[in-house]
């Protein structure tokens, strides 16, 4: 079981990119299964994703790298248990942690035999938001850098709406925080880069 | 086997971070008075999320986080966000071209920087009032 973790700041284009990401690989022929977090009490996003006809997993009311790190926990193994996915995409909330979200996948037990389950990571994708990324650094400057930082693969996202200064100012800013990261201009709405993307899931590790 | 939640997860100072986002959801239904059109819900769904945002942006808000909707009708499914004040929402899914939609089921979710949850709940509701008045919707909360 392959874990694929998609972060980033809220509003950055996580659900959008996951859903095409998703029906990608299974049109691929891989068996996923999808694990949505959402800090709120209230979740949306495991009700989008599930209007394009793929089934989520939601946990709501805090962030699974710590408040609910149990509920991913049982998730997780309850999936590997009943289910046994190829990949299990995981989209935390916006201010989660990428390596302490990793951390917890890396502790879950089989619920039938107890035994430590051994799960393979993709690469983490962290998305950025070009369009509005002066505003992000204002505001949650240390979040955003600790996301980019801790990624594996930069997804600069909104190219279809961003401008191109912005476009490479967001590049250069990345690689300078994060210079061993693979950096990917896409458009989770249109689809655009997704590609690159979904050959690091299946192939990187 | 029974699962405990990790406790020596390192470097849990990120959250702080989560000390800046305010948060509010809820779920709603929608009794309109009339039967509505694809145009007509579409429109509720802007000005619902503009509404919001203008509300909590002048209580202080800085950043939008996202304003999430999920809206269920009988002629089909939409998912709206806006991330950024003064722009117009984006719109996911569709529902059909009927003008008999007289019930709507709406989920919201909204996480804004910079005022706390009490403020955004608050001015998420008075938005909620509002605009409901505006287009002549009754609603009831179901959370």
């Amino acid at each position: 079981m392959k874990i694929f973790q998609i972060a980033g700041f809220l509003g950055s284009g996580k659900t959008t990119a996951l859903i095409k990401i998703a029906k990608e690989l299974t049109n691929r022929g891989e068996r996923i299964a999808i694990i949505v977090n959402d800090i709120g009490e209230v979740a949306v996003d495991g009700k989008i994703i599930e209007d394009y006809g793929l089934d989520a997993k939601e946990i709501a009311s805090g962030c699974i790298c710590c408040q609910v790190s149990g509920s991913f926990i049982e998730t997780l193994s309850i999936l590997h248990d009943s289910f046994n996915p190829d990949i299990v995409i995981v989209e935390p909330t916006g201010v989660a942690a990428p390596n302490i979200v990793k951390d917890v996948a890396d502790s879950i037990k089989s619920i039938k035999s107890g035994a430590l389950i051994k799960v393979q990571h993709a690469p983490i994708l962290t998305i950025v938001d070009s369009s509005r990324i002066e505003l992000l650094l204002k505001a949650v400057k240390r979040l955003v850098e600790k996301q980019i930082k801790e990624a594996d693969i930069i997804g600069i996202n909104k190219i279809d709406i961003s401008n191109e200064d912005l476009i490479t100012s967001t590049e250069k800013f990345v690689k300078n925080l994060n210079p061993q990261s693979r950096i990917i201009r896409i458009s989770a709405k249109t689809g655009d880069g997704l590609s690159e993307i979904i050959e690091e899931i299946l192939n990187g590790h | 086997m029974r699962i405990k939640p990790l406790t020596n997860i390192r470097d849990k100072e990120a959250h702080r971070e989560i000390d800046g986002l305010g948060k509010f959801g809820i779920k709603l239904v929608f009794q309109s008075n009339n039967q509505r059109s694809k145009n007509q819900i579409l429109y509720f769904v802007n000005q619902l999320l503009l509404r919001i945002s203008e509300k909590c942006f002048a209580q202080g808000a800085d950043l939008i986080g996202h304003i999430k909707i999920h809206l269920e009708t009988s002629a089909g499914h939409i998912g709206a966000s806006l991330v950024q004040f003064n722009e117009e929402a984006n719109i996911i899914g569709d529902i059909d071209e009927i003008n008999d939609i007289k019930i709507i089921k709406l989920t919201l979710n909204v996480i804004v920087h910079g005022i706390w949850d009490s403020a955004v709940a608050e001015e998420s509701k008075i938005a909620i009032e509002e605009v409901c008045t505006e287009t002549n919707l009754g609603f009831k909360y179901e959370k």
